[in-house]
């Protein structure tokens, strides 16, 4: 499938980094056709400006900093999202990538008189998390798990109607062992393999 | 065009906050009058309360930290802030302002800051050193902010990420497990505006009113209270239906 793999980790030394080679590997042997942005490498800025704002019904044509992003987002089958858990959702600078990115013209659109919107994305056939969270289960399931009901819910929304989902965290990493990390890696490798 | 400017002139209708309807697939019914949309969106209304003088209300003077998220100064979410601000002066109590976009925050956590995270100086900036300062001394956290794609705009959400840090809103004990960092806090408080009604937002889990009063709310005391004020619907409401949330913000934040 034509794979589009989000990536965001400011350290390029963390377990996120790692996670983000695995998933790349077994994305290749598994043939699938990469396309990957590094959102912290290439300098992205999240922060959806008061022009940006003003101008949030114009054409995305008219936006020339989201282009590529935009026709990254067009052109997969499959969104991969590598990234850790922070306050129980994605980090700003990711969020900052689903305000700015997927907006009107790109991942729906309002018609005149409707009140509801047309999801645009229907080529996306499949959404997959890897991510990291510093507390437990138990935790998440008692906050609600709010990073991982933004995908599935909110963004799978936009996507194809029989769209899946992937959900695959490891959580407890500040206290999980060296073992259960590489686990976790096999894990990734095994589920991205096919 | 986003929204109304204050609440004594509302703009006319448009587009509302426009990015809002992002994720906007709930079905309100074409043509729904007034009244249903009132009775659907299920958005608090001040029912005719009068103004009331703050010698009325019995609590303790508490000091607030409003944090506000919007790109333009002349939006509803301003608007709303506004008022809250007004009421918990009106009501005795002391408040402190950060607007995030007119500090020029910058949300996304650097390398650096994210090294320094789990040391003794995670603090690395002054916009941060500021933030600790004043969550350190707020017995109230007020957030007002549009919701975008069910969630917290990343402006707010990187603000978090990067304020509470270990030794503000919580501290690792010796375990590593996380305790609680935010015991004076006695009440948080969200305001915000959505493009989909209740039963679309409730569909999709809520997620930004979670990270607030469920995730941030395991750090503070086991008593600290919870306020939610959702403004729903906001591309098909009315200026006369915001300029009355504006109203009845006003009078809840003085009543708290």
């Amino acid at each position: 499938m034509r794979t589009l793999v989000v990536y965001c980790h400011p350290n390029p030394n963390s377990f996120a980094a790692a996670l983000l080679d695995a998933s790349l590997a077994a994305l290749t042997s598994a043939g699938h056709d990469i396309r990957v942005t590094d959102l912290y490498g290439q300098d992205f800025d999240p922060v959806l400006s008061a022009d940006e704002h003003r101008t949030h019904f114009d054409h995305p044509a008219t936006k020339p900093d989201i282009a590529r992003h935009a026709d990254d987002l067009r052109w997969c089958e499959q969104i991969v999202l590598v990234y850790p858990t922070w306050w129980g959702a994605q980090p700003a600078m990711l969020k900052g990538w689903i305000d700015r990115v997927w907006i009107n013209g790109v991942a729906w659109e309002l018609h005149d008189g409707a009140n509801r919107i047309t999801p645009l994305l229907r080529n996306v056939r499949r959404i997959t998390a890897v991510t990291t969270h510093g507390s437990t289960k138990l935790v998440n399931a008692l906050e609600g798990e709010p990073g991982k009901r933004t995908l599935t819910r909110s963004l799978r929304a936009m996507c194809s109607r029989t769209c899946r989902t992937r959900w695959l965290a490891l959580y407890n990493i500040d206290r999980a062992t060296l073992e259960q990390r590489e686990q976790f890696l096999r894990r990734v490798t095994a589920a991205l393999s096919h | 065009m986003p929204l109304t400017a204050a609440t004594s002139a509302p703009n006319p209708p448009a587009k509302a906050d426009a990015l809002d309807c992002a994720d906007r697939t709930g079905d309100i019914g074409p043509a729904t009058d007034a009244r249903d949309r009132a009775a659907h969106t299920g958005n608090i209304s001040r029912a005719g309360l009068g103004v009331t003088p703050a010698s009325h209300y019995r609590h303790r003077v508490m000091h607030a930290l409003v944090i506000v998220t919007h790109p333009a100064r002349e939006s509803f979410t301003h608007a709303c802030a506004d008022a809250a601000i007004s009421g918990l002066r009106r009501a005795g109590h002391s408040v402190e302002v950060l607007d995030l976009y007119a500090m020029g925050f910058s949300p996304a956590m650097t390398e650096g800051e994210r090294n320094a995270y789990h040391s003794d100086e995670p603090i690395v900036h002054p916009h941060i050193e500021r933030s600790a300062a004043a969550i350190r001394a707020a017995q109230m956290l007020v957030f007002v902010y549009p919701t975008w794609w069910s969630g917290l705009p990343a402006m707010l959400k990187g603000w978090l990420e990067k304020s509470m840090v270990p030794g503000v809103a919580f501290v690792f004990d010796a375990q590593g497990k996380v305790r609680p960092g935010l015991q004076q806090v006695r009440r948080i408080v969200g305001i915000s505006s959505y493009g989909s009604p209740r039963s679309y937002v409730h569909l999709v889990n809520d997620n930004g009113r979670r990270v607030l009063l469920r995730a941030l709310r395991l750090n503070t005391g086991w008593r600290t209270r919870r306020t939610w004020l959702p403004f729903y619907a906001i591309d098909s409401s009315t200026p006369e239906q915001r300029a009355e949330f504006i109203a009845a913000i006003e009078h809840r934040m003085a009543a708290l």
